[in-house]
């Protein structure tokens, strides 16, 4: 059997981390501290996503950093700190939104084309620009959208997560791709 | 790569930073859930040790006074041992300080004790007050029902003021089944008897006397006692108070006959009451705009726009009048509102421009040859109320709906976001300009004009500030009792005597140096400070009418009775859930919570904590006390700003009051009432 030994320096930022998490659960607020100003862009770049605006972002990332705090406990060292903290900002989003806007998804069970997986030319529209264009998806479009998108749940596990039908998983995918391509295509022009 | 991979790449590349004081914001909520998470941590190892402490403290405590131990008679033997022994031949009433006992309400409001011997009985007069209690002799009992003889310790305290009500910290509200109500006092008094330490009672069916004079003729009076062990107030009478009116001046609790319920007074009739009641005490405030760089000018210009409201040439918004005191946040938010609508371009249906009609978005004009459409559906409601209404533009055009305030924002060439404000909330609409001039140039434009009309806006509130900051050096003093906003009434009222008033202190002013002119300001600030000083000593000297109005009132128990109107607010508040913060950022538990209105010198006070009344058009302060007795403040300009914006939570951040109100007259100093 080989061992792979960690390299020194992973080593001791394990212990780091090991050690910061344990003073967390401790009830530590400098750990905490540490902890927020480690993660807050991670942490931020996920709540914009999910929001229709700035102010919401930083309401939603608050509540991210109450569920991350109160979770930390459960968390196992298993995967990266960073992809776990992503997971816990993507449910503390959910959450935030159930509750302040309840995402309006509609069951659509119209038949709708194959998703257009043509190439895509590459422009210089910048991050922010794009993100403001999700901003302004509505709701459940964005919701999914970012869910499939950008966190690869499958449309099942989509479905399961927001308590609704597959089919309208697809619809709402396939209609904020739409409309997020005429946004991208209308800025361009 | 295809679109989806696109987008994932661009996402994955935005790296942004909250705002600087999100760290603070979590910070606070996160500590509270720390002090929970180490308390429930370390309760488990230590619940052991406390609940042996516990159970140490409880079989080693003496015995309740509900069960006294049979003490013997011989004087000395009465005497706790910190106490000095009072021989029997030395006077029988002496004023030798008894030690209060623990049960005895502590508090900053002056206490006046006495000893005599319960066999003698006692006529006990509180100059301060000007009240009499007078016990017969061999009336007292013990809790065990148990005749009571030798020395015992008389305790009586008065509450004349608001400022000893706040002192004290007594809850200042009852209930009935009618409902809720406020009190409105006349002055309440507290009898307490011991014996070493053990509480004293009356004996069933006798009375002792208390000859007690009101600090205000109060219409509907009646007399409430307060029981502790419900911590609120009983009903006892409407007769006692009313009697004195009738020609029957004793009010015998024995024999009383008592409405089911007390009357109600109106808030109508409780300002106007309080407000007779002060007339002798008014002061003028302290002007402070004297420790500007140039208060001459803030002087001139006072008188300057005094000589223009007086004479007609300008008038003061009802937005002023009604708030003089605010600040420029509320007077933002108030006074720059308008009436706008959202009108269809034609009938194409997505094309719309917003209108004010009442002209106050003069700004709006930048838009005139102007339309807009919205792109894509993007109306973004802020409150929950406006998310049931998240229908798109086009229902709006459907319903007579509009909006009191519009913010038109630049989002980078056409593109725009509308901001319309209203009673429910905010909504934005994400829009596009469509417009023959170039979009920056019309929106350089509306900017513009928007700067402006608020510069103007700013500039008219800064002349009224000045108006009536001045003011009060030119006033009579019955002037002096009115609050600002009164005070505006009076002055539209009597627009001739204003004119010749402001003309001559123009023609004064205008023939004074810069310097001579300052002088005169700093002796009238002086004199200002002076009067204010006087009005507090006199605080504390007796307020009472003289003995002829007194009531006399034949009571069956000792202990804290009040003289009080009940009322209910005429307008019905609505209340919203509030949050207190210090100024470091603690949330605080508050043991009460209490508001005072400056108009009508009326203290409320509120069985919930986190709930208070939230009504825009009044001078409040709101006062918190927390479990220790700290004690905070929310000055009134503060709570205008708030109120502005009705929301179901509301954070406050108050200011730690406790060490300048000490004492009742370190209340008076605060809130300068």
């Amino acid at each position: 059997m080989v061992t792979t030994l960690m390299p020194e320096k992973a080593i001791q930022m394990d212990n780091a981390l090991h050690q910061l998490i344990a003073d967390c659960n401790r009830g530590s607020l400098k750990a905490q501290r540490e902890i927020f100003f480690q993660y807050q862009e991670t942490v931020f770049s996920v709540c914009l996503r999910y929001s229709r605006d700035r102010p919401e972002a930083q309401d939603m990332l608050q509540e991210a950093f109450l569920f991350i705090y109160k979770d930390l406990s459960r968390y196992r060292f298993e995967g990266s700190f960073e992809g776990w903290i992503k997971k816990v900002t993507v449910r503390a989003a959910l959450q935030f939104l159930r509750r302040r806007n309840p995402l309006r998804l509609a069951d659509d069970l119209t038949e709708l084309p194959a998703q257009n997986a043509s190439s895509w030319p590459d422009t210089d529209l910048m991050s922010e620009a794009i993100l403001q264009l999700v901003q302004q998806l509505p709701a459940g479009y964005r919701t999914v959208f970012n869910m499939h998108c950008m966190e690869g749940w499958s449309y099942s596990e989509i479905a399961e997560a927001l308590s609704i039908s597959e089919s309208s998983v697809r619809s709402q995918y396939s209609r904020a791709c739409r409309q997020l391509r005429d946004s991208i295509e209308k800025h361009l022009l | 790569m295809n679109f989806e991979q696109y987008i994932r790449q661009q996402l994955q590349q935005l790296r942004s930073k909250p705002d600087a004081d999100a760290w603070e914001q979590l910070a606070r909520i996160q500590q509270r859930r720390n002090r929970w998470r180490k308390f429930k941590k370390y309760a488990f190892l230590t619940s052991p040790l406390v609940a042996a402490t516990l159970l140490l403290w409880w079989w080693w405590h003496p015995a309740s006074p509900s069960v006294p131990a049979a003490a013997p008679l011989a004087h000395e033997a009465y005497m706790p041992e910190a106490a000095p022994v009072l021989p029997v031949s030395e006077s029988r009433n002496s004023a030798t300080a008894a030690v209060q006992p623990p049960w005895l309400r502590h508090n900053s409001v002056p206490l006046s004790q006495q000893r005599f011997l319960a066999e003698d009985g006692i006529t006990f007069y509180d100059e301060a007050s000007n009240c009499t209690v007078s016990i017969p002799p061999n009336v007292l009992v013990n809790a065990g029902g148990q005749p009571v003889s030798g020395p015992v310790d008389f305790f009586f305290r008065t509450y004349r003021t608001v400022e000893d009500m706040l002192a004290a910290d007594i809850p200042m509200h009852y209930s009935d089944e009618r409902g809720d109500f406020f009190f409105n006092s006349g002055g309440m008094f507290d009898v307490a008897v011991s014996q070493n330490g053990a509480e004293v009672f009356m004996r069933p069916e006798t009375t002792y006397e208390v000859r007690f004079s009101p600090v205000k003729e109060l219409t509907n009076a009646s007399l409430f006692y307060y029981n502790e062990k419900e911590n609120g107030w009983d009903y006892v009478s409407d007769r006692a108070f009313s009697n004195q009116k009738e020609g029957n001046a004793v009010y015998d609790q024995l024999n009383d006959r008592p409405s089911a319920l007390p009357p109600v007074s109106t808030e109508q009739t409780v300002a106007k009451e309080n407000r007779a009641s002060i007339a002798s005490q008014c002061t003028p405030p302290v002007p402070v705009w004297v420790e500007e760089a140039q208060p001459e000018q803030v002087f001139t210009k006072g008188i300057q726009v005094g000589m223009e409201l007086a004479s007609g040439k300008r008038n003061i918004p009802q937005w002023f009048a009604r708030h003089p005191g605010a600040e420029d946040a509320f007077f933002s938010s108030v006074a720059d509102q308008g009436e706008v609508v959202i009108t269809k371009a034609n009938d194409l249906g997505i094309q719309f421009f917003p209108q004010d009609t009442r002209h106050n978005y003069t700004e709006l004009e930048a838009f005139s040859q102007c339309y807009f459409i919205q792109t894509g559906d993007s109306i973004t409601p802020y409150s929950e109320k406006e998310t049931s209404a998240s229908a798109s533009v086009l229902d709006i055009f459907k319903h007579t709906h509009s909006w009191k305030s519009i913010v038109i924002q630049p989002d980078g060439g056409p593109d725009c976001l509308i901001r319309l404000g209203g009673e429910d909330g905010v909504i934005r609409i994400h829009a596009r300009l469509v417009s023959k001039t170039p979009p920056e140039q019309v929106f350089n434009h509306y900017l513009k004009l928007r700067k402006e009309r608020l510069a103007q806006l700013q500039q008219e509130i800064d002349d009224l500030r000045k108006f009536i900051t001045v003011a009060p050096v030119f006033q009579e003093d019955k002037e002096w009792c009115m609050t600002p906003e009164e005070w505006i009434v009076y002055f539209n009222e009597h627009r001739a005597l204003m004119r010749t008033r402001y003309e001559q202190a123009a023609q004064n002013s205008n023939n004074s140096a810069p310097a001579v002119a300052r002088q005169q300001l700093e002796e009238w600030r002086k004199k200002a400070i002076q009067m204010r000083r006087d009005r507090a000593v006199q605080l504390a000297q007796t307020l009472a009418p003289s003995l002829q109005s007194a009531a006399v009132l034949r009571l069956m128990g000792f202990g804290l009775f009040n003289c009080d109107q009940i009322f209910r607010l005429e307008q019905k508040p609505v209340y919203a859930n509030v949050t207190f913060h210090s100024a470091s950022g603690q949330v605080l538990a508050p043991a009460s919570v209490k508001m005072i209105d400056y108009r009508t010198r009326m203290l409320l006070t509120f069985s919930g904590k986190s709930t208070i009344p939230v009504m825009p058009n009044r001078r409040m302060t709101v006062l918190v006390v927390d479990s220790k007795g700290k004690v905070y403040q929310l000055p009134e300009q503060e709570y205008a700003a708030q109120s502005v914006n009705i929301r179901e939570h509301i954070d406050f951040v108050v200011n730690d009051v406790t060490d300048r109100v000490r004492t009742p007259e370190g209340w008076a100093d605060l809130l300068q009432m």
